[in-house]
């Protein structure tokens, strides 16, 4: 239940944010991985609302949910469990609401590195690590008082 | 001249096209490099996050990581906290200046304040390489036991990855690991499942070790299952379904193999699965990973059937997501318990046909997995229903996968006539060669069929609107060619000579209509017809392609030869044993089949003259034996000997540096190759070595042997002469 990257793209495939995890089996720099994103996003962005959330790419699932006009995706391996995965991009997106209140695309393409933050709280190394939005929010208030 | 990030973004998404993008990125590159290099150190954190900014979008950004390492040095948090997360994005564990870090790196983790030893370990989690893993273990070890919830966490994630790249430490992490779980936070007993469950994966030896905390890991489970657990980790009513779902799966890895565990865990699986709420997805993650575990488990036989239920439910449900998930887990399990699932296969079948394309791949392979030769007939045929109605993107898969599937099940020569044709109509664009090869070897073996398949497949061509279905056209002209019936021959001709004019064909359709012209010349009774068809293909003698060029060469010129032109084109015999070709969906190894053709019969080689034949002994003492093997392939030079000399070590010690130098009369010319091997062992197989001696004719043949080997520590030096009968 790796998670290989994370990805945030609306819905003219422009990337908002971007964190990779495994650098190994998926480019992370350069040419390689705008090609990657922008097919990965080509394929997530023609499907009907109604489909069901995950894609396969090359090896990879990727697992999306549509929130507005931004695209949430993860990109895991095998043995995984979609439900989970989906429950976890829900709880990014609430703490990301919590701490923006009520968080839209914009609130995220200028703090940028607040929203990292976030992230980096919530999963390290490709794992979950705290789903508990008050401690994930909590150091970002002491970052705020700097 | 320095802006905000937030300018730059701003002027960035302004832009109206993708060169005035790139335009405002470079003039800002090149700010930022100047800047860099005035070494402005109050700006610099706000000159990295534009850096970091401009790497999401993919420019190149190498000139700003020592900035970045500057950063992560220095000692406001702020600055601190730009500096790692530039670490974490603009540089990975395979660059050399990450080994700069190591050292901030461990005052950080050694600093009083929870947040800057939160940010170390953050940062040394998601990059760190092997010698750092093995410069800060002893630090993140200390920090694993720290009273503290936050650090501990995130020590635990750290670890994970420090395990990854010095497997030896796992040991050690092993044992605190277990110690979270103790934990009351639920963070920290997350993130301890989930060092365990790595170990786990990596190291099946650990397993056991880790089993003996299953106890534990049942007690909270039932503790968060029965609910009454803070209100913070609820999600939706159900309480903290990310640990429920992680000790799943460790208990799953932990079950594998172990029956006993396997048991005593079954209770506990059986309440997670009644009491779970399912009508929330959160309650629905957990019920999937539950009986993800159950599949998994071996032995638990009543709990099994309780599985199969809700897996079967869950593909009742409208929502995609769900059907997705249980199409999956059916997959997997198939191969445990294939009655079972064969109740699922009509909903399969409707899947698909689903609008869905994630749902419909997976159903396709799932139904190549439910399919026998009992239920083959009808599967197939629905699969052919919904060819004619999908749509383009994903009638190729389809086809071919069918073709697949005709072809591993037919036992019933007519109905894989059949069925071929009906596919061959629909989508013959998308059918392979392969397929349309094993299409006409069954038909040729099916001596009684050939009248019924060339009336219906020459019918279907007659009557087939597109020009494009070489497949169909390839067919049915082979058809033709063998088969045809008298009456049909004009029409026939009319056909294939349209098929020779026609330039959207593929080249190997040309191919097959001249030879299909050629086989009904040869058979047809009117001499008419014959005149048509020896104008039609010497029309082809002037063809730009080569290969129709040289079937039309062919057939005109064999055409005045009548006995030999008949004889060539007679009727080809059923082949026998050709009938299997390599099956793209299962691993045959093309070598192993019984029935594969055997080279040397079809071109008259006899066996006997490419064995090796005969063997004399050329020397022997006690220490070593030679032999000379003759290879026997002197049907081209008389004058030339082929041997192979073997040199046999009858000594009991190793023959180490084995070296041989070889001469021979002065009117003969003599070729070595190397020897196989420098060493030989006593008593075993020999090293051997090729040699040929031209003799220009002479009857007499001997040749030195000089042998330089090592044994038991001395040099030993020897020379033989070697004469060679005949």
């Amino acid at each position: 239940m790796t998670i290989k990257f994370i990805l945030l793209v609306n819905k003219q495939g422009q990337t908002r944010l971007s964190k990779y995890f495994d650098t190994k089996r998926v480019p992370a720099a350069g040419d390689a991985r705008l090609l990657f994103e922008a097919e990965i996003v080509r394929k997530c962005l023609k499907r009907p609302d109604k489909d069901c959330n995950s894609v396969e790419h090359c090896g990879t699932r990727i697992i999306y949910r549509r929130y507005a006009s931004l695209f949430f995706m993860i990109g895991v391996d095998g043995d995984d469990n979609e439900l989970a995965m989906l429950e976890c991009i829900h709880c990014m997106v609430e703490a990301m609401d919590r701490w923006f209140g009520n968080v839209c695309e914009l609130d995220i393409m200028f703090s940028l590195d607040m929203a990292y933050a976030i992230i980096d709280e919530m999963v390290a190394n490709g794992w979950v690590v705290d789903t508990q939005k008050s401690s994930i929010i909590a150091p970002l208030k002491l970052l705020e008082n700097m | 001249m320095s802006c905000k990030l937030r300018d730059l973004i701003r002027s960035v998404r302004q832009s109206k096209t993708a060169q005035d993008e790139r335009n405002i990125i470079a003039k800002e590159a090149a700010a930022l490099r100047k800047a860099f290099k005035e070494q402005n150190s109050r700006y610099r954190h706000r000159n990295v996050a534009k850096l970091m900014f401009m790497h999401m979008l993919g420019y190149p950004t190498h000139f700003g990581q020592m900035e970045t390492l500057k950063l992560v040095a220095s000692n406001g948090f702020a600055d601190k906290r730009v500096g790692y997360l530039g670490l974490m994005l603009l540089l990975d564990e395979r660059q050399e200046v990450l080994m700069l870090v190591t050292n901030s790196l461990k005052n950080d983790l050694n600093s009083q304040d929870q947040y800057v030893i939160g940010l170390a370990l953050t940062a040394l989690g998601n990059i760190c390489s092997s010698e750092m893993a093995r410069d800060l273990s002893p630090e993140v070890d200390r920090l694993l036991a720290s009273p503290n919830p936050y650090i501990r966490k995130k020590a635990a994630l750290c670890a994970r990855r420090i395990v990854h790249k010095m497997p030896d430490m796992m040991e050690a992490f092993v044992d605190r690991a277990m110690e979270q779980l103790h934990e009351r936070n639920h963070a920290v007993v997350l993130t301890g499942v989930t060092l365990m469950i790595d170990i786990a994966t990596a190291e099946k030896l650990f397993r056991a070790v880790i089993a003996q905390s299953a106890p534990l890991l049942c007690r909270i489970l039932k503790v968060l299952v029965s609910g009454g657990f803070a209100a913070e980790y609820d999600v939706n009513g159900v309480s903290d379904p990310y640990l429920q779902v992680k000790i799943l799966h460790l208990l799953r890895l932990l079950s594998e193999n172990d029956e006993s565990l396997g048991d005593s865990i079954s209770d506990i699986l059986a309440q997670v699965a009644t009491n779970v709420d399912n009508n929330k997805p959160a309650g629905n993650a957990v019920l999937y990973e539950c009986v993800k575990t159950i599949m998994a488990v071996k032995g638990i036989g009543g709990l099994r059937v309780l599985a199969v239920n809700t897996l079967g439910r869950f593909l009742g449900y409208r929502d995609n997501n769900m059907r997705y998930i249980s199409l999956s887990l059916l997959l997997n399990t198939i191969s445990e318990d294939p009655q079972a699932m064969q109740r699922h296969k009509s909903v399969v079948l409707e899947c698909v046909r689903d609008d869905d394309d994630s749902i419909r791949r997976k159903a396709l392979d799932l139904v190549f997995a439910l399919v026998n030769p009992g239920n083959a007939k009808e599967i197939v045929q629905e699969l052919i229903e919904y060819l004619k109605i999908c749509d383009k993107s994903f009638r190729e898969e389809l086809a071919d996968k069918t073709c697949i599937l005709i072809q591993k099940l037919s036992m019933d020569p007519s109905w894989y006539i059949d069925s071929m044709l009906n596919i061959l109509v629909e989508c013959g664009e998308y059918v392979s060669e392969d397929a349309c090869r094993s299409l006409i070897i069954t038909i040729l073996n099916a001596k009684d069929l050939h009248q019924y398949a060339a009336d219906k497949y020459i019918t279907a061509w007659q009557d087939c609107k597109e020009d494009s279905n070489a497949a169909l056209t390839q067919v049915s002209l082979w058809l033709c060619g063998e088969y045809i019936q008298a009456d049909k021959v004009p029409v026939f001709i009319e056909l294939a000579e349209k098929v020779t004019n026609d330039s959207n064909l593929p080249q190997s359709c040309h191919s097959y209509a001249l030879i299909a012209l050629g086989k009904v010349c040869a058979r047809t009774k009117s001499s008419d017809d014959r005149e048509k068809i020896y104008s039609i293909v010497s029309k082809m003698n002037k063809s730009i392609s080569i290969e129709s060029q040289n079937r039309s060469m062919e057939i005109t010129c064999l055409y005045p030869h009548k006995t030999i032109y008949d004889s060539v084109f007679g009727p080809i015999p059923a082949l026998e044993g050709m009938d299997e070709v390599a099956d793209p969906a299962s691993s045959v190894d093309l070598q192993d089949q019984e029935s594969s053709v055997d080279l040397t019969k079809l071109l008259g080689i006899d066996e006997a003259t490419q064995a090796c034949t005969s063997i004399f002994e050329a020397y022997r003492d006690e220490t070593i034996k030679i032999d000379v093997q003759f290879f026997d392939s002197n049907c081209y030079d008389n004058s030339t000997i082929h041997f192979s000399a073997k040199y046999y070590n009858q000594t009991d010690a190793t023959m180490e540096e084995f070296r041989v130098q070889a001469a021979v009369p002065k009117h003969m010319k003599l070729r070595l190759e190397a020897a196989s091997a420098g060493k030989i062992a006593p008593h075993s197989s020999p090293v051997t070595q090729k040699m040929w001696i031209v003799t220009h004719g002479s009857d007499k043949v001997v040749m030195k042997i000089r042998l330089m080997y090592v044994s038991k520590g001395q040099k030993v030096v020897k020379v033989v002469e070697v004469a060679f009968p005949k």
